[in-house]
């Protein structure tokens, strides 16, 4: 086994682990289902790194390293997707009420036009 | 301008105190209404507002210029205003331009005058600005598909229909680009008039850096890709 492998598969285990407390984290259970799935995924392939290469070969890629390249560029293009919307609609959320808030307190010019 | 019409000058505000005060002394007499958006300063400028005769909202935190035009632009509105002018609160404007644009929207039947001050005068403007505000114009003619020789320009005025077409949801300074789409997605007339900006040290130095130009640009792009 090697010093990555030593590293890697504990950590994904325990950020398995860290999935299942849905309550601390916050996580409804489809959503803690995805995040287990992942890193016992990730966990695997750091394992057995050659099912990343046969999977690779199956839909046309060389290499199993290519894969994953792949599907991590395309997973962080909807995330900062996602991540950016949520930001928006909160930005127009806070200036909706920060703006009702202050048009219900005007003050009308000492001499009324 | 008419007496009979009711126009309505926003100005947005931000820790402009000094020049606030100027600015409303010289809209003192002319026929419209004014309404200061104070988007949460911490100069107490906005408190000078009221006695010069003008409204004054406040937002409690600071969303950014973009913002408060939009909660000035919808109070005018609510108001009645048959007009709507924009003007800042820096002091670079003049208040004579605002009867020019005004004029503008009934002699040429448009819905929005929109100031330039490359088609007027712009004395003492830098070249790094000048450039970049150039730039501008040419980002604003490749996404937009507006021609207009001046994309920046906080002067302007709208009809109520205009004004009423109008929902700047981009709070800081790319609600000037976001104002634009919105002329053209309204397919409503424009017309652009010459203005006059006067820089000034103080203006310079407390106005948008030409480099803030990228993270506007950065922000209409993700706007556009999203």
């Amino acid at each position: 086994m090697t010093t990555f492998q030593l590293l890697a598969i504990p950590t994904c285990i325990m950020f398995a682990l860290i999935a299942t407390r849905r309550r601390r984290n916050l996580l409804t259970r489809r959503q803690s289902l995805v995040w287990v799935f992942v890193w016992l995924t990730a966990a695997i392939v750091v394992t057995l790194p050659n099912i990343a290469s046969a999977i690779a070969h199956v839909v046309g890629i060389g290499r199993g390293a290519d894969l994953i390249l792949y599907v991590m560029c395309f997973a962080s293009i909807l995330f900062v997707r996602y991540f950016y919307h949520k930001q928006r609609r909160l930005e127009i959320a806070l200036t909706a009420l920060v703006r009702t808030s202050a048009v219900a307190t005007a003050i009308a010019p000492a001499r009324d036009p | 301008m008419k007496t009979s019409d009711n126009v309505w000058v926003v100005i947005p505000s931000y820790n402009e105190r000094e020049a606030l005060v100027h600015v409303l002394a010289t809209l003192a007499g002319l026929p419209v209404s004014t309404v200061v958006v104070d988007d949460g300063s911490t100069d107490g400028g906005a408190n000078l507002a009221g006695a010069s005769g003008s409204w004054i909202i406040r937002h409690a935190i600071n969303l950014g210029q973009g913002a408060a035009l939009q909660t000035g632009i919808q109070f005018a509105l609510s108001k009645g205003a048959d007009v709507v002018v924009t003007f800042d609160s820096d002091g670079q404007h003049d208040a004579g331009d605002i009867s020019r644009l005004v004029a503008a929207l009934a002699e040429n039947n448009a819905e929005f005058a929109l100031g330039s001050r490359f088609l007027g005068d712009a004395p003492g403007i830098p070249f790094t600005r000048r450039v970049v505000l150039q730039a501008g114009v040419m980002f604003t003619r490749l996404f937009s598909g507006i021609r207009v020789t001046d994309t920046h320009n906080g002067i302007r005025a709208m009809t109520r229909k205009g004004a009423q077409s109008v929902n700047l949801t981009l709070n800081r300074m790319e609600h000037a680009s976001e104002f634009l789409d919105q002329v053209v997605s309204s397919q409503l007339p424009y017309v652009e008039v010459p203005v006059s900006i006067r820089y000034s040290p103080a203006s310079l130095e407390k106005g948008q850096k030409s480099t803030a130009a990228f993270r506007i640009a950065a922000t209409l792009m993700a706007e556009r890709l999203r």
